[in-house]
């Protein structure tokens, strides 16, 4: 198990949803890799699909009407070209999920223990004496202070807070190889949210495994990840490692972005944040050449894009959509306010 | 003479149990609260779910049935009904929620949605009144194509837009914004913020700004209280909340924010560390036998701190 | 959980008793009194009037009322006009009937529906959820008194695969009349089923989907557990939990039907015996039943709010 090993490939990932009969895309042509002991965050606003790259991985979608192409390397096979019975036995065991919303991500009507030595049942061989055990030392190592007690207990009993923990214990119950967080603290309150980052931190230091970070706060990013693809439209538009992206951001939305958030030196009532103009286009207005994100820059001129926008590699790792990047400027005051 | 005067506000919920469902306890949901607003200004009010911040402003706006304690407005105690027509109160003070699509009524176009306040209000014509929701309409950055739109038909922002609409439809002097932007995106948060402090410098509205998220109440507010299990733990200026916090509350809310700073990582976790093993070993020192705050004490013009007098110099030193 | 269910119970005796003086003042403002029929039409005005001064007809309506309940106790529910018999035997013979058909409809009903729905949600927007749907719909267009017409039509009289009235075969004995018992309540209860399924198929299936699309079986599903196993585990079951609520409820339903299908299979259940003591007026018999509807309704709120209470831990734990 060495450090760094490359765990998952993710080549050229396209996923199209069928909506009144057509199908659009919501991502289109994602490159990723994720590695042992590695946490890759993937942020971006709302509608970014970043969720739908996730669930594409895990082969949640109803096959009816979802479109998915490109590769998902995993161990040796592609995900993306396995049956239901043999992705079931991918799922839960080596590759396991983080919701986001605790409550309804619980069945209301099983006790804690059940649901998560239900992965347990499939998985393993283990007798009912050391799912038990299983489970206990679970709920210890999410940080739960009387396990035998919350075992017992249903869901709605549980705080906010618990809740996730019990959800990271179901995710992490088979010692899976990858974990994919979904927003995993977007719920939560901001001490319970650094509570929540720590044990995943813990956990990935006694598992070595490799997390995936889906995530819209760029704080939690910027403190939790190793590497960041930054997705706009369902594109990844930057990648790097977190230093990288923070630090010398280089496509005009993660620059853009970076400036929206409150820094907390400007005055209380003059000051105004940054704005991105315009708005995301829904799935069925999304762009499908050129640069998706040149209708929000529209002082930069239209030759500064590429026809076809492909990633340009602006250092060792780190890679940007389009050339457009070495032309933006943010407009003047001014500019803004004509 | 503020704006708005809380004056040990106090809401308790009794709990019900037992056979006969007797009243056995209750939650204090707000227990003892002062606060000042004044005029023109953004208040910040900062706590966590179930701190009571919510309740502390649907009290405010009088959706919520104190227990004991004043709220004035413009000097007048506003806690009962008849006051509160007096000072023309409901009109003057509004409230925008945190989640714009279930406090929208769905079955109703944007030309309701707004023009309700105005209804109850102002008797207008409905050309005036179409008048004055395309106004709005344009303040908020709207299209009049809204008009007749549903609240569906919306992204989040738009939404939260048209309910800030709704709010200043009266022309308030107070408008009680709970987590205005919580459910938002970013770029998004960005556009509501700007808009919120362009209507108060036009029309010189205050703001009592409910959040859970200090980096967005630091960007707003100049003067911060923050709430703990229905007290104050901390009351004071921008300044002396984030540069200078003496609770311990106030510490570990202000360590537990993610900071957008790569090369602070490592400093930020080994701070969290380092109060949050603080909070475990002394959190007692910080809260009364009842795991409640203490009263506030002056600690500076601005600042106060709910601790007793020893504790503060220590904390000081 | 049993606290709950006890204080369930106390709440209901306000409701029967408030019940049972509703359903007494009706009976008072009837016309006629129980003499009514049942005296010798010579009798003159003066022994009437002393009659109905023996039998406190002039008391205070709460003193009547009292003297009411303290009959209904002893099992006394007075004396029918039309047969001359305690209305207490009367009613007895044909609960049982009505039972008997009811439960058989009940069972009937949910052994089709359940399936039916479980099918229907599992695989909505196909051919077979559209099969379903669309013979809930006709079903719930036609009116159930149309159905089982024509349901005695078909397999009564032309086809003459079941009997068409009565509820046991006279010359039945013995074994027989077990068998008898149930071929009499065979079609009238296939009838009534076909009916009742139509909302328990409706209600399963969106309780299917609803479930199918939630979140926790997208957990499940993340876990690695079998489409086969998500269904038993956790589909089948969260979506049984309102559908056994709906149960209790249910009764309400059988009642109200037991009243068409007695009376044109001339079943002699009580919904039958309504039917004839309201052209008879036969004041007793209609006031015994509607109390005794009444309080089977309370019955079966009291039952759909136990239900619940047992399968559903979140209302378990107050």
């Amino acid at each position: 198990m060495e450090d760094g090993q490359e765990l998952l490939e993710l080549n050229d990932i396209s996923t199209s949803f069928k909506i009144d009969g057509q199908y659009y895309d919501a991502i289109s042509h994602i490159n990723l890799t994720v590695k042992r002991d590695g946490i890759l965050a993937i942020v971006g606003e709302s509608g970014c699909g970043k969720s739908t790259l996730a669930t594409t991985i895990m082969g949640l979608h109803d096959t009816d009407t979802t479109r998915i192409s490109g590769q998902a390397l995993f161990d040796g096979q592609d995900l993306l070209k396995l049956d239901d019975k043999s992705m079931n036995d991918i799922r839960g065991a080596k590759i396991g999920m983080i919701f986001q919303d605790p409550l309804s991500a619980l069945n209301p009507l099983k006790r804690i223990a059940d649901q998560i030595s239900e992965g347990l049942d499939y998985h393993t061989t283990m007798t009912s004496d050391e799912k038990h055990a299983r489970v206990m030392e679970l709920l210890s190592q999410v940080g739960i202070v009387n396990p035998e007690r919350t075992a017992r207990q249903f869901p709605h009993e549980l705080s906010g807070g618990m809740r996730q923990r019990v959800i990271i214990a179901i995710a992490i119950a088979c010692k899976p190889d990858i974990i994919i967080a979904d927003e995993p603290t977007t719920a939560l309150d901001v001490t319970i949210q650094a509570q929540i980052l720590d044990v995943l931190r813990g956990i990935q230091a006694e598992n070595h495994a490799g997390i995936i970070l889906i995530t819209h706060d760029l704080g939690v990013v910027a403190e939790t990840a190793d590497e960041v693809a930054v997705m706009y439209a369902g594109e990844v538009v930057e990648r790097g490692t977190t230093e990288q992206v923070f630090n010398n951001p280089q496509h005009p939305y993660t620059r853009s972005l970076l400036r929206s958030v409150p820094q907390g030196n400007q005055d209380v009532t003059h000051d105004d944040l940054y704005v991105i103009e315009g708005s995301v286009p829904s799935i069925e207005r999304m762009p499908q050449t050129g640069d998706r994100f040149a209708p929000r820059i529209p002082w930069i001129p239209a030759e500064a894009h590429e026809e076809n926008p492909s990633m340009h590699e602006v250092a060792p790792g780190h890679q940007v959509r389009c050339t457009c990047y070495q032309q933006f400027y943010f407009k003047s005051l001014e500019e803004t306010n004509k | 003479m503020s704006l708005v005067e809380i004056k040990d506000l106090k809401v308790h919920y009794p709990i019900r149990s037992g056979f006969l469902n007797r009243v056995t306890d209750k939650v204090k949901a707000v227990d003892g609260i002062n606060l000042n607003i004044e005029a023109g200004e953004t208040y910040g009010l900062v706590g966590e779910s179930g701190s009571g911040k919510s309740t502390t402003g649907k009290s405010v706006v009088g959706l919520e049935k104190i227990t004991s304690g004043s709220i004035k407005y413009k000097g007048v105690d506003i806690t009962n009904v008849s006051a509160r027509r007096n000072v023309n109160y409901n009109q003057s003070v509004q409230m925008i929620f945190q989640d714009s699509l279930s406090s929208l009524n769905p079955r109703k176009r944007v030309l309701d949605i707004i023009a309700e306040p105005l209804r109850n209000f102002q008797h207008l014509s409905t050309e005036e009144e179409k008048i004055r929701v395309l106004q709005l309409l344009e303040i908020v950055g709207l299209s009049p194509e809204s008009l007749y739109k549903y609240p569906h038909q919306f992204s989040g922002g738009q939404r939260q837009r048209i309910g800030i609409a709704r709010a200043v439809a009266t022309n308030p002097e107070l408008i009680i914004a709970d987590e205005p932007v919580s459910a938002l995106d970013l770029s998004v948060q960005a556009q509501v913020l700007n808009f919120m402090k362009k209507i108060q410098r036009e029309f010189g509205i205050s703001y009592l700004f409910i959040s859970h998220d200090l980096g967005v109440v630091r960007h707003m507010c100049q003067n911060i209280a923050i709430m703990n299990k229905g007290r104050l733990v901390e009351v004071g200026t921008r300044e002396d909340i984030y540069d200078n916090p003496l609770h311990i509350y106030t510490k570990r809310l202000l360590a537990a924010i993610p900071e957008v700073d790569v090369s602070k990582r490592q400093e930020r976790q080994q701070q969290r560390k380092q109060i949050e093993k603080m909070y475990n070993e002394q959190a007692d020192q910080y809260y009364d036998e009842e795991g409640l705050a203490y009263p506030l004490v002056q600690v500076s013009p601005t600042h106060f701190v709910a601790l007793p007098k020893e504790q503060i110099i220590d904390q000081l030193k | 959980m049993w606290k709950t269910i006890l204080r369930r119970i106390l709440i209901m005796i306000p409701e029967i008793i408030l019940l049972s003086i509703l359903v007494f003042l009706l009976a008072k403002a009837m016309p006629g009194d129980p003499f009514t029929g049942s005296i010798n039409p010579r009798s003159s005005a003066t022994q009437i009037e002393h009659l109905k001064q023996l039998n406190g007809l002039y008391d205070p309506w709460y003193q009547q009322y009292w003297n009411w309940v303290v009959h209904l106790f002893h099992g006394d529910l007075g004396q029918s006009y039309q047969y001359h018999e305690p209305v207490t035997n009367l009613i007895g013979d044909r609960a049982i009937n009505t039972l008997w058909l009811s439960a058989f409809t009940m069972i009937l009903t949910y052994v089709i529906a359940l399936p039916l729905g479980l099918y229907a949600g599992k695989h909505d927007g196909k051919l077979p959820d559209t099969v379903i749907r669309i013979y809930t719909y006709v079903t719930y267009c036609i009116p159930f008194f149309v159905i089982l017409v024509i349901g005695l039509w078909i397999f009564g009289y032309v086809l003459n695969w079941f009997p068409t009235t009565g509820s046991v075969s006279p010359t039945a004995t013995g074994m027989w009349m077990i068998g008898s018992r149930f071929l009499h309540v065979l079609l009238p209860g296939l009838l009534g089923a076909l009916f009742g399924t139509v909302n328990v198929v409706q209600y399963m299936r969106s309780e299917v989907i609803d479930a199918k699309n939630s979140d926790y079986v997208r957990t499940a599903r993340s876990k690695g557990v079998p489409q086969k196993a998500i269904y038993k585990h956790h589909i089948f079951r969260n979506s049984l939990l309102p559908i056994a609520a709906f149960g209790g409820y249910s009764i309400t339903g059988l009642l109200n039907g037991s009243i068409f299908t007695e009376t044109i299979f001339s079943y002699p259940g009580m919904g039958m015996l309504f039917i004839d003591s309201i052209s008879y007026r036969d004041y007793t018999v209609i006031t015994a039943l509607v109390l005794l509807f009444g309080i089977l309704n309370l019955l079966g709120t009291l039952l759909s709010d136990i239900i619940l209470s047992v399968v559903d831990p979140r209302i378990r734990v107050n």
